[in-house]
């Protein structure tokens, strides 16, 4: 093979170049934008862009809620408002080429799912002052999304899924007034989770409990951090965990075999078969978006919109597991408990 | 698409493009098949962000970033060489491992660099009236500094030892070239360009994120590929500069995919979408040069 190098392109290189330059890499761009002019259309109804970084169920849960909460207030999808909701499937570029577009469409308002969406979306509309609306955010200051809590300031408002890690602690010193190890699952590469975990550490040492953790990087990673622990611990608490709750079913089959009670951040797994959570129902996270979502529309000042975390005032304990496990329901007037598990009582609230 | 969209996945392009080039000089140059990228992506970005929003100079920090990268590779294509592990597999050990390294070196795994702080990108962001005019002039600065200098080293003596390392291993010890050497050299090479794609993504977007590096090589192969077939050419320059515009083009595939929802399509279908598109991209000149020959009345495509 001789294939001789020159150190300068020959004239000849250049025309081969751009000789391809033009059949090909035009033609192709021209087809883009002939495709992408028959599919647009102008509309008058207020915009709103939705952009889920991935597709969870707990992701899910919340995007409905905002748009239920909308429907409810009066703002349907192709009847009073235009809805476009974009997911990058997980790819991170993709994520940043979503919040581009949006930012290019001009919406009304532009609301994210989860961190990485969130800081994707706040980076592109940066001095656009398009308002934005985050839901499932544990952090929103160290996510660099606002600066203060109490007053954004800027475009940019949302709803933390913090969940209330007292009362969860509280919670499970009154239904195991026995136990002494809790046992933690979470994926080190999930800010929401490692931020809740370690302050759920933190409160349950100073309530006198030992935490031992595990983690697990993928779904499938879940089941085997369990067992690395289930002899050790007396009970299991899982904080709002992408990759540990798509494995929940596997953890619910360890908690009837090993007699593990398994407290969760969230409603969803326990309905799935968890003991119970102090947590919100993530759904209702979403309706709270929602909410805001429409103070905007309705003329509000994104700055003036403080940060709200989800508040709950209910305890929610699967009484299936709750007999199975033979525990019984701690006699406090203290909490609200709402019962599911029981017959005729699944799915109640969709 | 409009034009922030197209300037958008040029911006992408240009960083993903650092990746393209990396994967050309792994896969292409050496044929050694290295999926540490996922890794030295993330790793690159780690680095790049932890230390800016310490405070440290930008251009600086991006350095570390690109040296990290380099061990990275190297140590990849240690294992490989000096302990026979299958280069596949080393380089998936290597992914592995930097994934803790990464949650290690960004104490979580998530770093912001605050707006305020300032990156690379600050002093160009003033240059124009639009930000993103400023920021593609010096991705497209880098790219050219990153491609120039990665051509003038393929065509000294080293780089054509490391060619041929790629091609033939056997003839290229006879002729007394080290080619475990070659490998070394190559490999961190490539995950050193990769990881300044990281660094750049990093600072582009504010953030790293461990798991910003999901599907980094897959994106990379796209790329490259894709501008093998657009622009089929022996000459190492035009090469190297096919793998920018291939990564360009597959974000222009992603930004039209994005576009297509009035087709019926559902948020879901976004991958599919993309795939469909890259697809007849690819067939298009196959088909055009099996016309041509059937035209022309010679040969079978």
């Amino acid at each position: 093979m001789t294939i001789k190098y020159k150190l300068i392109p020959t004239l000849k290189g250049f025309r081969d170049f751009f000789g391809l330059f033009y059949t090909r890499f035009l033609t192709i761009i021209a087809c883009f934008n002939l495709l992408v002019s028959v599919t647009h259309s102008e509309e008058n109804k207020p915009l709103i862009t939705v952009i889920q970084i991935i597709d969870h169920p707990s992701a899910n849960a919340v995007r409905e809620g905002i748009k239920k909460s909308l429907e409810e207030l009066g703002y349907t999808d192709g009847k009073t408002i235009r809805w476009i909701y974009k997911n990058p499937q997980g790819n991170s570029a993709t994520n940043i080429q979503i919040a581009q577009q949006f930012v290019s469409m001009n919406p009304d308002i532009m609301v994210a799912i989860a961190t990485p969406s969130a800081q994707a979306l706040v980076s592109a509309a940066r001095k656009s002052n398009i308002p934005i609306v985050f839901a499932a955010v544990t952090d929103p200051i160290n996510a660099g999304l606002v600066k203060d809590l109490k007053k954004p300031g800027d475009f940019v408002t949302g709803v933390s899924d913090f969940p209330p890690l007292e009362r969860q602690v509280t919670l499970i010193k009154k239904m195991l007034p026995h136990a002494k190890i809790i046992g933690g699952i979470y994926n080190p590469g999930e800010i929401n989770s490692v931020k809740q975990f370690k302050l759920f550490e933190a409160l349950a040492k100073k309530e006198g409990f030992e935490v031992l953790s595990a983690t697990a990087i993928k779904t499938s990673d879940v089941h085997a951090a369990a067992l690395s622990l289930i002899k050790k611990v007396d009970a299991f608490y899982i904080p709002l965990d992408n990759t540990v709750l798509s494995a929940m079913d596997s953890l619910i089959k360890l908690q009837f075999d090993f007699q593990k009670p398994i407290f969760t951040s969230e409603t969803d797994s326990v309905l799935q078969g968890a003991l119970a959570t102090a947590g919100a129902h993530l759904f209702d996270i979403g309706k709270s978006a929602g909410k805001m979502v429409a103070r905007i529309l309705q003329g509000e000042n994104v700055g003036d919109i403080a940060i709200e975390t989800a508040r709950v005032s209910k305890i929610t304990v699967n009484m299936k597991t709750l007999s199975s496990l033979n525990l019984k329901l701690p006699e406090d007037t203290d909490f609200n408990i709402e019962k599911i598990g029981l017959e005729g009582s699944l799915n109640q609230e969709r | 698409m409009n034009e922030l969209q197209f300037l958008g996945a040029i911006e992408l392009g240009l960083i993903y493009g650092m990746v393209a080039l990396g994967v050309y000089l792994s896969f292409r140059v050496l044929d050694f098949p290295d999926l540490t990228a996922d890794g030295s992506f993330p790793l690159g970005a780690a680095l790049a962000a932890t230390l800016i929003s310490q405070g440290q100079d930008p251009w600086l920090s991006t350095l570390c970033a690109v040296l990290g990268g380099c061990v990275s590779g190297l140590f990849t294509a240690w294992l490989s060489v000096r302990w026979k592990i299958l280069n596949l597999l080393a380089s998936i050990l290597t992914m592995l491992a930097l994934y803790s390294i990464n949650l290690r070196i960004m104490k979580g795994p998530n770093v912001t660099i605050m707006m305020d702080i300032k990156t690379i990108f600050s002093p160009f962001e003033t240059f124009f009236t639009a930000k993103i005019a400023g920021t593609i002039l010096l991705l497209s600065l880098i790219a050219l500094v990153a491609g120039v200098s990665l051509w003038y080293f393929l065509l000294t003596k080293t780089g054509l030892a490391l060619r041929a390392t790629g091609t033939n291993p056997r003839m290229a010890q006879a002729q007394g070239i080290k080619t475990k050497g070659m490998i070394l050299l190559g490999i961190s090479l490539s995950n050193g360009l990769i990881a300044l794609g990281g660094a750049l993504f990093a600072q582009h977007q504010g953030f790293a994120d461990v798991t910003i590096g999901n599907g980094t090589i897959i994106m990379g192969l796209a790329a490259v590929i894709i501008g093998e077939v657009v622009f089929p050419t022996r000459r190492i320059w035009l090469t190297l500069f096919a793998c920018i515009i291939g990564t360009i083009l597959h974000r222009f595939a992603i930004a039209l995919a994005l576009n297509a929802d009035g087709l019926g399509l559902q948020a879901t279908d976004l991958n599919l979408v993309t795939a469909a598109i890259v697809i007849i991209a690819m067939i298009l000149p196959r088909l055009k040069e099996a016309t041509a020959n059937k035209l022309i009345g010679r040969g079978h495509a």
